[in-house]
């Protein structure tokens, strides 16, 4: 009797979709994510890439387990949860230091690769340069962006699905930062100094920046976040074959010190790609599966 | 309908197995108590009086006698072998294993630490322990660096490839 009840309950696990889909939207199997170093999960808990830390294409496996590594939930684990390991891909495009010009090099990558799950996380490296005077103009911003998210969109199946999300305010970070020197974990300060070279941040993080410097690059950055999110609905508009849709939760979150990378003050530690995982999760396509979560 | 049978498959696989763990005895008639059995021993078949073969007596647990400690670094030390095979051609000399087997000892609780606990600002103990555990990764990827050539978190995807497809690995540690 025992033996039946668990038979017919496993069979039911198999059967019974996993999540609902929106019709003609393909489930959300090979996910492919395009950005930089935060989706690199770059000094997340380690110096340097942890892929496993990823808020899109994060991990928890065997290794990670056995290394004892935090659990980041992200959407890759939720989309195995959620529909299951069967068919699964998980590719990551993101490169460090990548700029949104640099999107429609990625995206060119997926031409026929049938990708199901586009996530794009890009931007922050065109707020932070070296110096404020090299900031994008609304035109460059907009013109690159829109050659990389139209490479994209071109390039997906039909019935796939987009989430592009804002860039983090760059600002919030640089007071996160500044409150960590305070209280004596690390001294931001002295790091973004020497971190320059690797990741360039002068026009937010330089110590000769105005309170009304770092006031103006953040309007750079809120405008950044409304070309992307004009572009976003007009590719959704025009490209109805695909489920496009974009999230403000990574900069509207309000990130605190546990969300910030004690390695180099930047980047998000592994609390700050849970927290972008299930901000955008929550506030994505996929919201109403919650299993993994 | 492939997966379906497929997992029909494997539940009749697991209830078996469930079903030999509650009675390992069952085939083989009951298990003998023997406390004094050295390890081994109870292995062997032993013959009784009437010449008649005694059952034999299965290790309740196999894995219940090893310390979990040193099965973790048994499985690390696999690890990082392989790594190094992979990586340099050749093994790590045992004292440069056992070193990093060290540090990577340290990673699981330094991060699920920094992970785990909320900062608390007005709480010097916290804010040492949340240096202190950023300290410690760091020093333990430098140990790898320095055996391995490459950081803990890239050691892990080199043990796990498959996981994630990195279609960009990019070298340069940048934003």
């Amino acid at each position: 009797m025992r033996f039946g009840t668990t038979f017919l309950f496993l069979l039911l696990l198999v059967a019974v979709p996993a999540a609902a889909l929106e019709p003609e939207q393909s489930a959300p199997k090979g996910l492919v994510s395009f950005g930089d170093s935060i989706t690199r999960g770059f000094d997340a808990t380690l110096p340097a890439d942890n892929l496993n830390q990823s808020w899109a294409n994060g991990t928890h496996g065997f290794i990670e387990k056995l290394f004892g590594l935090p659990d980041v939930k992200s959407h890759n684990e939720r989309i195995s949860a959620n529909f299951g390991d069967s068919g699964r891909r998980n590719v990551v495009l993101a490169r460090n230091g990548a700029k949104v010009g640099s999107l429609d090099d990625q995206a060119a990558q997926t031409a026929g690769k049938d990708y199901t799950y586009a996530t794009v996380l890009i931007g922050g490296n065109d707020v932070c340069r070296d110096t404020i005077a090299e900031l994008p103009t609304d035109t460059e911003f907009a013109t690159d962006a829109a050659v990389g998210l139209v490479e994209l969109f071109n390039n997906l199946p039909d019935g796939a699905t987009v989430q592009v999300a804002a860039i983090p305010d760059i600002k919030n970070l640089y007071e996160i930062g500044i409150d960590k020197t305070a209280l004596g974990i690390i001294d931001c300060k002295r790091l973004w100094n020497l971190t320059k070279e690797g990741f360039p941040c002068g026009s937010m993080l330089s110590p000769d920046n105005t309170e009304a410097d770092r006031e103006y690059v953040q309007q750079r950055n809120i405008q950044y976040n409304n070309i992307l999110h004009f572009l976003t609905l007009i590719g959704a508009r025009h490209y109805t074959n695909l489920f496009i849709s974009w999230t403000d939760k990574t900069f509207t979150y309000p990130f605190s010190a546990d969300d910030v990378s004690n390695i180099d003050c930047y980047h998000p530690s592994s609390q700050g790609q849970r927290t972008i995982a299930r901000e955008t999760w929550n506030d994505g396509p996929f919201k109403d599966a919650q299993k993994g979560s | 309908m492939a997966l379906l049978a497929a997992g029909v498959a494997l539940l009749l696989l697991a209830l078996f197995v469930a079903h030999e763990r509650r009675d390992p005895g069952s085939s083989a008639g009951a298990p003998v108590e023997d406390a004094a059995t050295q390890p081994g021993e109870h292995l062997a078949p032993r013959s009784t009086a009437g010449g008649e073969r005694a059952p034999v007596q299965r290790p309740s647990d196999p894995l219940g006698a090893l310390n979990p400690h040193e099965v973790w670094r048994g499985q690390v030390a696999a690890a990082v072998r392989r790594a190094a095979l992979q990586r340099l051609g050749r093994p790590l000399a045992s004292e440069a294993e056992a070193r990093l087997v060290d540090a990577i000892a340290t990673v699981g609780p330094a991060a699920r630490g920094l992970d785990r606990d909320r900062l608390d600002p007005d709480d010097p103990a916290s804010i040492a322990a949340m240096r202190e555990r950023t300290a410690a990764l760091v020093a333990a990827d430098q140990v790898c660096r320095d055996e391995l050539g490459i950081g803990i978190a890239e050691l892990m995807h080199v043990l796990a490839p498959g996981a994630i497809e990195d279609g960009a690995a990019s070298p340069a540690p940048a934003g």
